[in-house]
């Protein structure tokens, strides 16, 4: 991949030579990475990525590190079907609202105070599972635990704040999916602790997973110290210091909402994401429980296909990413959306035989197949959510990450909640639920990029669109020009099948730089 | 994912075959358009490294095959007798109880021939199986999660009354219980049964009180590492909030 391969030192340095500000990795005129050095630690881009990654496979962590422990807690607490059921839904309906807050965080104050806001306010609830002792306080602490899931939102910003628009889509696939992978990554973290703790020690199981608890929380605590710390806002540093010099506008919050509410994209991207990352956190929350009782497993095996779903994110999604960047470079944004649409429907279509399969052997594989899809689609997704909105793009990201916890309480809301279907079925069902939630990318229009469907309109511009977002006032004071850059950096989503001479060199560093 | 005391199924553990899946390697991972277009070192490597691992956490995956025994077709020959009253309250890791078992008198002489072994489970009562299914009762023994806590495996012998006391576990949750034996045989097969509770499980039962595994010191650890994560953010806050005034 043409990322990994570092270009020499004099390349570098003639690209920092060209303005004053030094940065490690190429940038363009808005110094955005137009690289991506996976295994870099370059500040601030490369930097954001891992503390950003990080930070959210820790909240991953926490948020699902009960339901590995389950067969000890529920016996401990005396909790039934039910309160199981209401804890799993308790555990990521907090976060519809914290995204949505979070979103509207992310662009007034910046991803970075966001964030460690965020990670650190939600830590308690963490350490607190260790002393809890009814079902009312488990769901309690799984509710806020979950709010910390809001951090995927910060992530999402924080990538989209660092990296161009060619590299974009591979910035939010590898950072979510990495992040994402704490959900794979705490079904073995977990049950490890806890034995290391009952058996090395000798606590009893009922003392063991409580302080296995800590564990989860001392790693959000240090990732929320981290942000805070070691991170950075945006490529030429944090929003507070560019306010006060004038170089970033300081924008007001009933703007950036009305412009994020009213763009029908942002809406239909919020329902499609329910049924691919919505989807994902049920599976999370069902399928160890799922391959339990139906093939009759034990604890720990049901508990390794529960990780392996999971630690799927590894690769699927990030592979999300670079697919739907890979289509751009061809297709442009149709590209992108077809890419979503074909690959979400798959993996409704693969849920559905999932629910149908019989065999042990046959459902592991399907499952493992359908994890590819399901989070290869999420990615794919956050391939297109950068440009919906500039002025807006943290609310949108935030709508989009809302909108994946909201399908995730309605489907086991609907599905799993109680005995009115079995889990197999309603596993099925939801393979039906999909297809019919993926449908409506179809009507996702750019007026200058076209949608799945019709082209683009004749001489519509990417500076049309974003100036948009800017009334004419704000637009004469200059208030504009982040989404003026955004804009010509953004012209790479016409595609190569467009008029190649309007679009600019996007992978390397604008000679005005 | 955890293995409990007395989750095994019945019958002796050394009846069960394992036999690994038959899974094709091919068609587990799809095909990822743009890497198999761009032949990389780094991310191939990473894809056929993960597809690795997750094909060898496939394989290791063993189906059982057991001999299945029904218990509506186990004839209930033994008496169980256990010492606390009704309505009892038992603390785990505290109290104990007295359990006597033996053959009941009114059954054919030769009826025990093929008892080798008496196993004496704790089971629970169907209070605490109510909309639990972790604990769900089912006719084949091999799945039946009722009676998941050994209390002691003893020779059979043809004594009139065979009695012991067992302190009650530490690891047992709060529920209703009631006190299981199953006679076993040469192979370590269920040939027969008793309890101390009625065939509706309704009567004799006995309350357990489980630990809550809470300490003070766990209070003071959550209370303490709860205050340094809020207190980090606000040092930080209040540290960035100096440094704009001095400027």
């Amino acid at each position: 991949m043409e990322e990994q391969k570092k270009p020499s030192s004099l390349q570098i340095e003639s690209v920092a030579a060209s303005d004053n500000k030094h940065f490690k990795v190429p940038v363009d005129s808005e110094h955005k990475a137009t690289v991506f050095w996976i295994f870099s630690f370059a500040a601030p881009h490369m930097r954001a990525f891992h503390l950003s990654w990080f930070s959210f496979f820790c909240c991953f962590v926490s948020t699902f590190a009960a339901p590995p422990l389950l067969p000890v807690i529920r016996d401990n607490l005396g909790l039934t079907r039910t309160d199981i059921g209401n804890a799993g839904i308790a555990s990521v309906s907090g976060a519809v609202f914290a995204r949505l807050t979070m979103g509207t965080a992310c662009d007034l104050v910046g991803p970075r105070l966001a964030s460690a806001s965020l990670i650190l306010l939600t830590t308690p609830a963490v350490y607190c599972t260790s002393i809890i002792n009814s079902a009312s306080t488990y769901l309690l602490a799984r509710f806020f635990t979950g709010f910390s899931l809001a951090s995927f939102v910060s992530c999402q910003f924080w990538m989209s704040s660092m990296f161009s628009a060619p590299k974009v889509g591979s910035a939010n696939g590898v950072a979510a999916g990495w992040g994402n992978l704490g959900g794979g990554a705490t079904q073995l973290i977990m049950p490890l602790v806890y034995e290391l703790i009952h058996n090395a020690i000798g606590s009893t199981k009922f003392t063991a997973w409580r302080i296995a608890f800590f564990v989860p929380g001392l790693m959000q605590t240090a990732a929320g110290i981290a942000v805070v710390a070691l991170g950075q806002d945006l490529p030429d540093g944090n929003y507070q210091k560019l306010e006060k010099a004038g170089d970033k506008h300081k924008d007001s919050f009933s703007k950036v909402f009305y412009h994020a509410v009213t763009n029908h994209r942002a809406w239909i991207l919020a329902l499609t994401y329910g049924y691919c990352f919505g989807v994902e956190l049920t599976i999370d929350n069902i399928i160890a429980e799922y391959f339990y009782d139906r093939f009759d497993v034990n604890l720990r095996n049901a508990g390794m296909i529960a990780a392996s779903f999971g630690l799927a994110n590894i690769f699927s999604r990030p592979a999300g990413g670079w697919f739907s960047d890979l289509l751009s470079k061809r297709y442009g944004m149709r590209g992108r959306l077809w890419g979503l649409w074909l690959v979400q429907s798959f993996g409704g279509v693969l849920c559905i035989i999932l629910g149908l399969m019989d065999s042990l052997a046959a459902a592991i594989s399907v499952m493992l197949l359908f994890s590819v899809f399901v989070q290869a689609s999420c990615g794919l997704s956050f391939g297109i959510v950068p440009f919906v909105s500039r002025r807006s793009l943290g609310l949108i990201s935030g709508m989009t990450g809302g909108g994946g916890n909201v399908g995730a309480v309605l489907t086991q809301l609907i599905f799993f909640q109680g005995s009115r279907y079995s889990t197999q079925k309603g596993i099925a069902l939801m393979g039906v639920m999909i297809l019919a939630c993926t449908l409506p990318t179809m009507l996702i229009y750019f007026p200058q990029w076209g949608g799945m469907l019709v082209g683009p309109r004749p001489n519509a511009t990417e500076e049309d669109y974003y100036a948009a977002e800017w009334s004419q006032k704000e637009r004469d004071s200059g208030c504009h020009s982040a989404s003026l850059k955004f804009a010509e950096n953004s012209v790479s989503e016409r595609g190569k099948r467009r008029d190649p001479s309007t679009t600019v060199p996007v992978d390397t560093t604008p000679s005005h730089v | 994912m955890l293995n409990f005391p007395g989750s095994a199924a019945l019958p002796a553990p050394q009846e069960i075959k394992h036999e690994a899946p038959k899974v094709k390697r091919k068609g587990i991972l799809p095909p990822i358009p743009h890497l198999a277009a761009k032949k990389t070192k780094g991310m191939g490597g990473l894809v056929s490294f993960s597809a690795t691992c997750l094909f060898l956490l496939l394989s290791s995956f063993a189906g059982s095959a057991v001999g299945s025994v029904l218990f509506s077709t186990l004839p209930k020959t033994l008496i169980v007798s256990a010492s606390p009253k009704q309505g009892q309250v038992l603390r785990a890791g505290e109290d104990k109880m007295a359990v006597s078992w033996a053959l009941n008198q009114s059954f054919p002489v030769g009826t025990d021939e093929a008892y080798k072994k008496v196993k004496v489970r704790l089971c629970y009562a169907p209070v605490s199986q109510a909309d639990r299914g972790w604990r769900k009762t089912d006719d084949d023994l091999s799945k039946d999660k009722t009676c998941q806590f050994d209390v002691a495996v003893q020779a059979y012998t043809t004594t009139t009354w065979t009695s012991f006391e067992y302190e009650l576990s530490r690891e047992l949750p709060t529920a209703t219980y009631f006190v299981r034996a199953y006679a076993l045989d040469y192979d370590g097969r269920v040939v027969a049964y008793g309890q101390t509770t009625d065939d509706q499980k309704a009567t004799n039962l006995l309350e357990v009180m489980g630990i809550s595994g809470r300490s003070l010191s766990l209070d003071i650890a959550a209370g303490c590492f709860s205050v340094l994560s809020v207190g980090s953010l606000v040092f930080f806050f209040v540290a960035a909030k100096r440094k704009k005034t001095n400027k």
